[in-house]
């Protein structure tokens, strides 16, 4: 009886098979939830046809035994089968249901878990991302006393390094203008050298008029004696003349030495290559500029980011809603207990009859089955009407 | 010969050639070149065979541009390879001379 039966209903056999080859693969609560779910349902049409076949037959039975003495051995055994395995299936399915029914309380308790803390973290990576988004554009520069925001400190090098350059333009300029100073120095001193060299000549000239006048002195005897001592005086005059011009000229010399040195080291200071600074000038302008860009770049990144979180804290909204099925589907497991206590109580019956029935006995059985009928028939046939889960359509009962 | 002179037939536009480097060792020739033509109103600075400005040259075009006249000096700057360019641009000499 029990191999016909599997035999007839092998597809649920087999669901119930393969279901619990797979429960045996691994420890995902959410796949032996929906194993169990596949299990309840595959095995529900059989039982319900099951039950249909007994309750025909029962009444088929009741018939007999008003026409025919009842002693059917084959009655009683094809229904001792029959109990026997509604009773292994529904304490099956009690199981199954039991298991699911805990299996989806712990996976959406961390379910709400999980969600729970993923809420927070993003609540915290935008706010991360919020106070950067201050500090990238200088918006909170307020609470800041000293803001550092990439474009302030763009501007301050950019200063900086300007001021630097029209300091090595502006000395650049003061040392060509001595060195330019310095050349007309030198020509006047050239200058002063031409007005020695009259000096000289005119020194000489007097220093030969004095020798004649001393000629022509010893030459007029005792009267020219006073104009003697008057050319001799001019002479000495003269040769005074000539040193002093003498050492004029050495000093002047040293001069120009001096100023050769000078004008040699303004060449030094005027020739310091500061190319080298403004070609750095140059450089580090490009490189703000790409800094610039960069900082963008990252306060446009941050803004996406920014609104990823939203939407991510949206879809969490969405997803704690939804997780409020526990309730629906806990209810429908409620839902699938009540027929099976009918059958558990069925079985019961069964189980306290004798295995030969005769007619007495067979309507106490009638009279039970038609008891048992009506609470059957009370039971709501389903309380959830709820077919979706679509976010924002979930009623609490 | 560094340093190369032409001025129009009426005297009133010198143009200055320099080739090579413009640096301290042409001052005293560069600066000679301007004051010996005392009615000259605008300047030529023909860069196109100079390979390198030193930054004494800057102070060199500068005093060149206040003996002009100052603001209201008209003094051109030509034929700039790149990097000179881009040496005369960073000084700013772009605000206060024509350049090209």
């Amino acid at each position: 009886m029990l191999t016909a039966f599997l035999k007839a209903h092998w597809r649920a056999a087999l669901i119930s098979v393969g279901t619990l080859c797979l429960q045996g693969m691994g420890p995902r609560p959410e796949i032996t939830l929906g194993l169990m779910v596949l299990n309840i349902l595959a095995w529900s049409i059989p039982l319900a046809r099951l039950w249909g076949q007994h309750q025909v037959r029962t009444e088929e039975n009741a018939t007999l035994a008003t026409l025919a003495p009842v002693s059917a051995p084959d009655v009683t055994q094809v229904l001792y089968e029959v109990r026997s395995t509604v009773q292994e299936e529904v304490q099956r399915i009690e199981t199954s249901l039991a298991q699911a029914q805990s299996l989806l309380r712990d996976a959406v308790v961390g379910l709400n878990q999980s969600f729970t803390g993923l809420y927070t973290q993003t609540q915290t990576q935008q706010q991360l991302v919020v106070s950067l988004l201050g500090d990238m554009t200088g918006a909170a520069q307020e609470s800041h006393s000293s803001y550092a925001t990439m474009q302030a400190f763009t501007q301050a090098t950019s200063a900086v390094l300007q001021y630097f350059i029209d300091l090595v333009v502006s000395i650049s300029r003061q040392s060509m203008q001595t060195a330019y100073k310095i050349d007309d120095m030198v020509q006047q001193m050239d200058g002063i050298f031409g007005l020695l060299a009259n000096i000289k000549t005119i020194t000489e000239d007097t220093h030969l008029l004095a020798l004649n006048a001393a000629v022509e002195a010893a030459r007029a005897g005792e009267a020219g004696r006073g104009f003697a001592v008057v050319a001799a005086e001019v002479r000495r005059l003269s040769q005074h003349s000539r040193q002093f011009s003498e050492r004029l000229g050495a000093q002047i010399e040293e001069i120009k030495t001096t100023i050769a040195t000078v004008r040699q080291v303004v060449g030094v200071v005027a020739s310091t290559d500061m190319n080298v600074s403004l070609e750095a000038k140059g450089r580090v302008d490009a490189m703000m500029d790409e800094l610039q860009q960069v900082n963008g770049r990252i306060t446009h990144s941050l803004h996406e980011v920014s609104t990823v979180t939203t939407h991510i804290h949206e879809e969490i909204g969405v997803a704690v809603r939804a997780l409020q099925f526990e309730d629906i589907v806990t209810q429908l497991l409620g839902y699938i207990r009540k027929p099976l206590e009918t059958l558990q109580h069925l079985v019961h019956v069964l189980e306290a009859m004798p295995h030969t029935l005769d007619s007495a006995q067979l309507r106490t059985l009638e009279a039970t089955l038609a008891q048992l009928r009506p609470v059957a028939e009370t039971v709501p046939h389903n309380p959830v009407a709820q077919t979706s889960m679509s976010a924002g359509d979930v009623e609490l009962f | 010969m560094a340093l190369a002179t032409r001025t129009s037939p009426d005297g009133r536009m010198v143009t200055i050639d320099i080739s090579g480097r413009f640096d301290f060792s042409v001052h005293s020739e560069f600066r000679k070149v301007y004051e010996q033509v005392p009615g000259a109103a605008q300047y030529v600075i023909d860069l196109r065979q100079t390979e390198y400005v030193e930054s004494s040259a800057l102070g060199m075009l500068l005093l060149l541009r206040e003996h002009a006249g100052g603001d209201r000096a008209q003094v051109k700057i030509v034929h700039c390879r790149p990097e000179v360019k881009k040496i005369l641009t960073i000084a700013n000499f772009h605000q206060l001379f024509q350049l090209d």
